[in-house]
C-alpha cells in the first residue's frame, strides 16, 4: 500500500494542490444517459485488462474499487477526499471507480461521460501532472476509440466540457489575501482570464475558510497548455500577493491568530466541520510561517479531509448522529495536535 | 438529447446548427484546438508533414488551399482566415 499522496505535509505554503480532470467518451458506445446495462459492463470489462498498464504508468498501483458495494457514507468518503464527484457519489446506475493506491489517480466510469480521469498532487505541479495523466488518456483511447472530431475535439455529454475536456485546477490557501477589501474587485478581474474562482469549503453562510480553488472556464479553442499557462500565471500573482502580506504581516497578530486556533483544536470537545477547518486553515498558516512546528508528519491538508463526516464514519466504521460526528472530530483533530508544538 | 445533455457520439454533428451561438456563448469559440487522441497505428508517431525539409512548397500551398476549402465548408471563419494568411504569405515568399 503506497503512502496517500495527502498524508506528506505539502511542499508549497500557498499553492497547495494541483489536479487535472479529463472527460473522454467512447464512439462506439450511446453515451452514459442514454446506454445500456451491457454497455456498462461491456466497458468495464474491456478497461479491467489495462489497469496493470496505467499502474506502470503512474507507479502506484490501480485497481477497480468495489464501488456496487460501497455504503452512502464510503462514497461520502470518496467524494469528500475528491477522488470522485458529487455526480458519481449519488449515481443511481451502476457505475465504477478505479483508483491508484497512493489515491492520487482516479478513474470513474460510465458517470455523466464514460470516462473521466483524475490526478492530484501537492504544489504547482500542473504541467507535471499532464504529463503523467496523457499517457493513461493514450492508452484507454488507444484500446477503445475515443468519439472525436477535428471541429469539436473530444466530445463530452455537455458542451460545457468539449474540446479538450480538460479542467485544470489549483487549490490555494489565500487566509490574509482573502480578508482583504479588494479580494472580490480581484476575483472579478481573475473572470476576465477566463479563470473562476470559488470557495474551496464554505459553510452555508459563505464564510470563507480562506481555501479557494482556481479552474479554467473555457474548454474549446485553447490548448491544454493555454490552459495551464493561464492557470498558473493567475496562481501566481495571487500567490504573490498573498506571501507580500504574510511578509508583511504584524508577527504579533499573527502569533494570535494561528495559536487562538491551535488552543481551541488542541483542547475542545466537539467540533463543527466548518470551525475545525478554519481553525485548520489558521494552523496552515501558522506552519508554512514557522510559528508552529508539527512533530509528526501529518499533513493539515490530510486533517481537513480527514475531518468532514463520511471520513470520521468510515474511520470509525460506525453511523454516528450530528452530534456525535462533533465530539469524534474533536478527538480525531486532537490526538495529531498533541504531538505538534509551537516556537 | 434532454436538458443539454448529449446520448451519443453523433449529436454534435445532428445538432450542430443549433449548436454554434450556445458553444460561442459558452465558450467564446466554435471550434477545436487542443490535442487529438492517438490511434493504433499512431503508436510509431507518425512525421509530421510540415517539419520535413522534403515537402515542396507547391504540396504546402496545396495541402493549405485544401485545408482552407474544408474550413469554409464547415464555416469555420476564425480558421480559414488563418489559411488564408498563411498561403498570401507562402505566395509572397515564393514570388519574392
Amino acid at each position: 500500500m503506497d503512502e496517500r499522496w495527502y498524508s506528506r505535509k505539502s511542499a508549497d505554503d500557498v499553492i497547495l494542490v494541483s489536479r487535472i480532470r479529463l472527460l473522454r467518451n467512447f464512439s462506439d458506445y450511446l453515451f452514459p444517459d442514454a446506454m445500456s446495462e451491457e454497455d456498462r459492463t461491456e466497458i468495464r470489462e474491456r478497461i479491467d485488462p489495462l489497469l496493470p498498464a496505467m499502474s506502470e504508468l503512474l507507479g502506484s498501483k490501480v485497481k477497480r474499487l468495489p464501488f456496487e458495494r460501497f455504503s452512502p457514507e464510503e462514497k461520502a468518503a470518496l467524494q469528500e477526499r475528491q477522488l470522485i464527484n458529487k455526480a458519481a457519489a449519488a449515481a443511481d446506475k451502476r457505475i465504477d471507480v478505479c483508483a491508484s493506491s497512493d489515491e492520487a489517480f482516479s478513474l470513474t466510469l460510465n458517470c455523466t461521460e464514460h470516462v473521466r480521469l483524475l490526478y492530484s498532487r501537492y504544489g504547482n505541479r500542473l504541467s507535471d501532472l499532464y504529463k503523467k495523466i496523457r499517457p493513461v488518456d493514450e492508452l484507454i483511447g488507444r484500446g477503445i476509440p475515443y468519439s472525436y472530431s477535428e471541429r469539436f475535439g473530444y466530445k463530452t455529454s455537455t458542451i460545457a466540457n468539449v474540446g479538450t475536456g480538460m479542467r485544470a485546477y489549483y487549490v490555494m490557501h489565500l487566509p490574509l489575501l482573502s480578508g482583504t477589501k479588494n479580494f472580490t474587485q480581484m476575483t472579478e478581474e481573475i473572470g476576465r482570464y477566463g479563470v473562476v474562482i470559488r470557495n474551496a469549503i464554505s459553510d452555508a453562510g459563505k464564510r470563507s475558510m480562506g481555501l479557494y480553488v482556481i479552474y479554467n472556464h473555457r474548454s474549446l479553442g485553447i490548448t491544454e497548455k493555454d490552459i495551464m499557462d493561464i492557470l498558473t500565471n493567475v496562481a501566481g500573482r495571487l500567490a504573490g500577493q498573498e506571501r507580500d502580506m504574510r511578509m508583511n504581516a504584524d508577527r504579533t497578530q499573527l502569533r494570535d491568530r494561528v495559536l487562538r486556533s491551535y488552543g481551541i483544536l488542541k483542547y475542545a470537545c466537539r467540533m463543527d466541520f466548518f470551525e475545525g477547518v478554519l481553525h485548520l486553515s489558521n494552523l496552515l498558516l501558522g506552519v508554512a510561517q514557522g510559528i508552529l512546528h508539527t512533530a509528526g508528519d501529518f499533513s493539515v491538508y490530510e486533517l481537513m479531509l480527514g475531518s468532514q463526516p463520511g471520513n470520521l464514519q468510515v474511520y470509525h466504521k460506525t453511523l454516528f448522529d450530528e452530534e456525535t460526528i462533533k465530539i469524534k472530530r474533536a478527538d480525531y483533530l486532537r490526538h495529531f495536535l498533541t504531538h505538534s508544538e509551537t516556537d | 438529447m434532454k436538458s443539454g445533455v448529449f446520448g451519443c457520439s453523433d449529436c454534435y454533428e445532428a445538432f450542430e446548427p443549433v449548436l454554434a451561438p450556445a458553444l460561442l456563448s459558452m465558450q467564446g469559440t466554435t471550434s477545436q484546438h487542443g490535442a487529438a487522441p492517438v490511434k493504433n497505428e499512431e503508436e510509431m508517431p507518425a512525421p509530421d508533414p510540415f517539419s520535413e525539409e522534403e515537402i515542396s512548397p507547391e504540396e504546402e500551398l496545396g495541402i493549405l488551399e485544401a485545408r482552407l476549402q474544408e474550413a469554409v465548408r464547415e464555416e469555420d471563419y476564425e480558421a480559414a482566415a488563418k489559411y488564408r494568411d498563411e498561403i498570401r504569405a507562402l505566395r509572397e515568399k515564393e514570388n519574392g
